[in-house]
């Protein structure tokens, strides 16, 4: 009984069961940090792109040069993000259907404005990938933690039940192996609601930006169309 | 763009993993480097409560030895009393005879001077006569006195003798009340465990306190009654000490004990109750 006390030698201890719920919530926690670190690689390339794509909108160069650009991106396997997708969309199906004699204007207007919600809705989508994931992580883990403390503090009053003496050293061990299940599903939890709640921020504003642009932009071949 | 290949996956995954390990070794470190110091407060050594209990055969033992030693230094003085006795009786005979013979030498002496006359001659052959009783009785004087060292040394030597064979039968003694001393110690370290099994001591008891028990029992192993003889102040104490004694019951296991050794020993036995490993 005399051996070193540490974190370790607890964990290594632990019943199998505690030992399993241990390993459930570092996994739980490596993949939500995953899911954080590419989430944020997403959204600041997302930023980047918004800035970058806005620049060249609005330095009053030649929509179709601008497509154009978008398309030589397209061939060299790079991948185009964001802002720029919902502009190829609307301006794709805009020149589609404005070659057609046949269509009314408000059609055209309605078509490209379809197709911008379109691609707009898959952006979106692209966004929030994985978002569903953190929150569950966040909101589940301490629960899985306090299950494994229950266990570990469970198995160590059934030890104590076997005691004549009830002193502090028999039970001590097990309640302090059970509550680092607990400690660890906080640190899995931790991380995971903050990056939510961050990044669900960034989602509505990236998102805000986007239906503007989309709105400046049919705009722009509203007023295109009909000064015609 | 170029920096998310994949969509970022394996560049998150390492920094993940990364991070995970990271955090896992700076534990480690924490831990292996803090546990020296933390150990000795957090972790005191768990000794065993122990029973004490006044053992009676140590108590006969001791006494025995006392008497033993007692009568021998009786006898001890007695003997020297009565060699000094013996040597004045001899002093005294030794005077007597010498102041006989000083009277008869007189006597001698005077009718030597009666007979100086008369007897002129035979004085050469009375002075031989005188040498050679006067050798005589130095002879007898020598003899006498050997006898008497032999005397001695038969006396001393069967003193001696004596001595060794006390002796002798003193350490036999030994030998069986240590025999029995283990047996009786065997069979209350018994008891101590069966009692020790069934003492749940109060959250009120302190490392302090004594509280000590008289117990009846009868052969068959079980116990007559308990009576408290020092209390240990806590009542809460004291009643727990009793339940216990009470909940191990028959003593079973003393049941096979030689009838005298229990007589002896466990007839009537003290308990001493004594935490010794709380922390408070």
């Amino acid at each position: 009984m005399n051996e070193t006390m540490s974190v370790t030698r607890l964990i290594m201890g632990a019943s199998p069961a505690v030992q399993l719920v241990m390993l459930f919530l570092i996994l739980l926690s490596v993949i939500s940090w995953v899911m954080i670190v590419q989430r944020w690689l997403v959204f600041s390339a997302a930023e980047k792109g918004i800035y970058s794509f806005e620049q060249r909108f609005w330095s009053g160069m030649d929509l179709s040069q601008l497509y154009k650009e978008g398309t030589q991106l397209h061939k060299e396997n790079q991948q185009v993000v964001g802002m720029e997708n919902l502009f190829r969309a609307g301006f794709k199906e805009f020149m589609r259907l404005r070659q057609k004699s046949s269509m009314d204007k408000d059609a055209i207007m309605d078509g490209s404005q379809r197709a911008m919600r379109v691609a707009y809705a898959r952006e979106e989508e692209k966004l929030e990938k994985h978002l569903a994931f953190l929150a569950t992580v966040g909101s589940v883990s301490p629960y899985i933690g306090l299950l494994g403390t229950v266990i570990g503090i469970m198995n160590s009053f059934l030890g104590l039940a076997n005691q004549t003496q009830a002193t502090l050293q028999v039970v001590a061990p097990g309640i302090a192996e059970a509550l680092i299940a607990t400690a660890i599903g906080l640190f899995a939890a931790i991380p995971a609601v903050i990056a939510y709640n961050r990044y669900a921020a960034k989602i509505e504003s990236i998102t805000g930006t986007y239906i503007t642009f989309s709105d400046e932009f049919s705009s722009i071949l509203h007023r295109q169309l009909y000064s015609q | 763009m170029k920096m998310i290949v994949y969509n970022g996956y394996p560049l998150s995954v390492f920094v993940a993993v990364t991070m995970h390990s990271l955090v896992l070794a700076g534990l480690l470190y924490l831990q292996t480097s803090r546990t020296p110091d933390v150990l000795d407060i957090v972790q005191p050594a768990i000794v065993k409560a122990i029973l004490i209990n006044e053992n009676p055969q140590l108590r006969n033992e001791e006494l025995l030895e006392q008497q033993r030693l007692i009568r021998l230094d009786d006898q001890r003085q007695a003997q020297a009393a009565e060699q000094r006795r013996q040597q004045t009786e001899e002093e005294q005979q030794r005077r007597q005879q010498a102041e006989a013979q000083r009277q008869k030498e007189q006597e001698r002496e005077q009718e030597v001077q009666q007979q100086e006359e008369r007897q002129a001659v035979a004085r050469r052959e009375q002075q031989e006569k005188e040498r050679r009783e006067a050798q005589l009785l130095r002879k007898q004087r020598e003899e006498q006195e050997q006898r008497q060292r032999e005397e001695q040394r038969q006396r001393e030597l069967a003193a001696e003798q004596q001595r060794q064979r006390e002796a002798a039968s003193n350490s036999a003694a030994v030998e069986v009340a240590r025999t029995e001393y283990e047996l009786v110690q065997s069979y209350s370290s018994i008891v101590h465990d069966l009692v020790q099994q069934n003492w749940s001591r109060p959250p009120s008891a302190r490392n302090g306190m004594t509280a000590v028990f008289r117990i009846r029992m009868v052969p068959t192993g079980d116990v007559l009654d308990v009576a408290i003889v020092k209390s240990s102040g806590d009542p809460a104490f004291d009643s727990a000490a009793e339940r216990a004694i009470h909940r191990s019951g028959t003593f079973r296991e003393l049941q096979g004990m030689p009838t005298n050794i229990f007589n002896e020993n466990f007839r009537t036995f003290l308990l001493t109750f004594r935490p010794e490993d709380l922390l408070n």
